[in-house]
């Protein structure tokens, strides 16, 4: 008999989990950092893979060191409660583009309502994370899913904005909501600048056309993560593209290549 | 035949299943193609799972977009072949499978759209 043991990352993850948490600490952390990746992506339900992550005193680099889908996963059991942004400022800024580029996008179109969950997540980061990520999200996504939640009343709108002398708390701001408030609140404690540019994108300022400006911006906001989605997806071997997932075909006429047609 | 039931290891009884064992018995799908297959299974229901999942923790909604995408390449495969196997073979070893799958994706959609004129008539 020899001393080999077979290292199997989903055992070691299960004896891991199923230990006294020091002692679990302990062990995990005696192992290189390629081999706790192996039993972290070995361990396929999110919140025991989560567990795995605190077994380290900061896991910043094992979760930049894992795939964007699998933090997305974990991050996704706990949207919406605020405990997601406590591992939100772990990720890299790559890493958070392309969660975006994923969750923010469905059937094609701007789905608003992850965009503001996740917003609400990163509201409860601190500023200078926030602002860290909040440069990921394009402005005209943004302004898109702000637009008729809050209104300005003045006559100066323009001035009021371009001089800076309106911020979320100011009393000509009349929000629809709580949570846009927050939003509002999170951007213009991250960067004053962007809070600004913010303004101008919702009311469209300087713009002739107020109506098609605005979804010209959130074209070519797609327009840029699609082509951000197929870069990632060259890299990784994918050759099937969002737009053929989508495209439905003219059953009367259908083409398709058969042997007997040489 | 371990390759082959990877593919549609959740449905042995789909069309798909049968031409793939059929067209590899009879030497007519190469395991090499089968291979392919695979990876082209394997990125429909990655693209599938991006665009259309609501919940990326859930298990079983990401294991229904997976299925949903082989019922639909199922689906394309059925009506494009008019369910001839050896048809369906010659058919698989010159397509790539997103072809069958915008086949049953849109006998889906047109279905789905005349049950939704069918209950209007009917509502009148």
């Amino acid at each position: 008999m020899n001393n080999l043991t077979v290292f199997e990352p989903q055992i070691e993850s299960d004896t891991l989990l199923s230990m006294p948490i020091a002692e679990a600490e302990l062990v995990f952390q005696g192992y290189p950092t390629n081999k706790q990746l192996e039993i972290i992506s070995a361990t396929r339900d999110p919140r025991k893979r989560e567990e795995l992550y605190y077994f380290v005193p900061d896991c910043t680099e094992l979760i930049q060191l894992s795939s964007t889908e699998d933090m997305l996963q974990i991050l996704s059991t706990s949207l919406g409660t605020g405990y997601a942004s406590i591992l939100i400022p772990c990720l890299s800024s790559n890493q958070f583009e392309e969660m975006m580029d994923i969750v923010v996008w469905k059937d094609g179109k701007l789905d608003e309502k992850s965009l503001d969950i996740w917003l609400f997540e990163l509201s409860l980061c601190d500023d200078e994370d926030l602002s860290q990520f909040l440069y990921r999200i394009d402005i005209g996504i943004l302004a898109s899913m702000l637009r008729g939640r809050f209104e300005i009343n003045s006559d100066f709108l323009a001035l009021m904005i371009e001089s800076g002398t309106i911020d979320p708390s100011s009393k000509e701001i009349q929000f629809k909501d709580e949570r846009s408030k927050h939003i509002l609140d999170a951007v213009w404690a991250a960067d004053e600048n962007l809070f600004t540019r913010l303004l101008y994108e919702v009311f469209g300022l300087d713009k002739e056309e107020l109506t098609s400006e605005l979804s010209t911006s959130l074209e070519r906001a797609k327009e840029e993560r699609d082509q951000r989605v197929e870069e990632r997806d060259r890299q990784m071997g994918i050759q099937v593209t969002e737009e053929q997932i989508l495209q439905t075909v003219d059953l009367k006429k259908i083409d398709l290549e058969d042997d007997k047609d040489e | 035949m371990s390759n082959v039931s990877d593919i549609t290891e959740h449905e042995s009884r789909l069309f798909l299943a049968k031409v793939i064992s059929h067209g590899v018995d009879t030497d007519e799908i190469s395991l090499e193609r089968v291979e392919e297959m695979k990876q082209e299974v394997a990125e429909i229901s990655h693209k599938l799972v991006t665009i259309k999942a609501d919940d990326f923790s859930s298990n079983f909604e990401i294991k229904h977009h997976v299925r949903t995408g082989i019922e639909m390449i199922n689906l394309g495969l059925e009506h494009g072949s008019q369910r001839d196997i050896a048809r369906a073979a010659r058919l698989l070893n010159k397509n790539h499978l997103v072809k069958f799958f915008q086949i049953g994706n849109s006998l889906k959609k047109e279905s789905h759209n005349e049950i939704l004129g069918s209950e209007e008539t009917f509502l009148g």
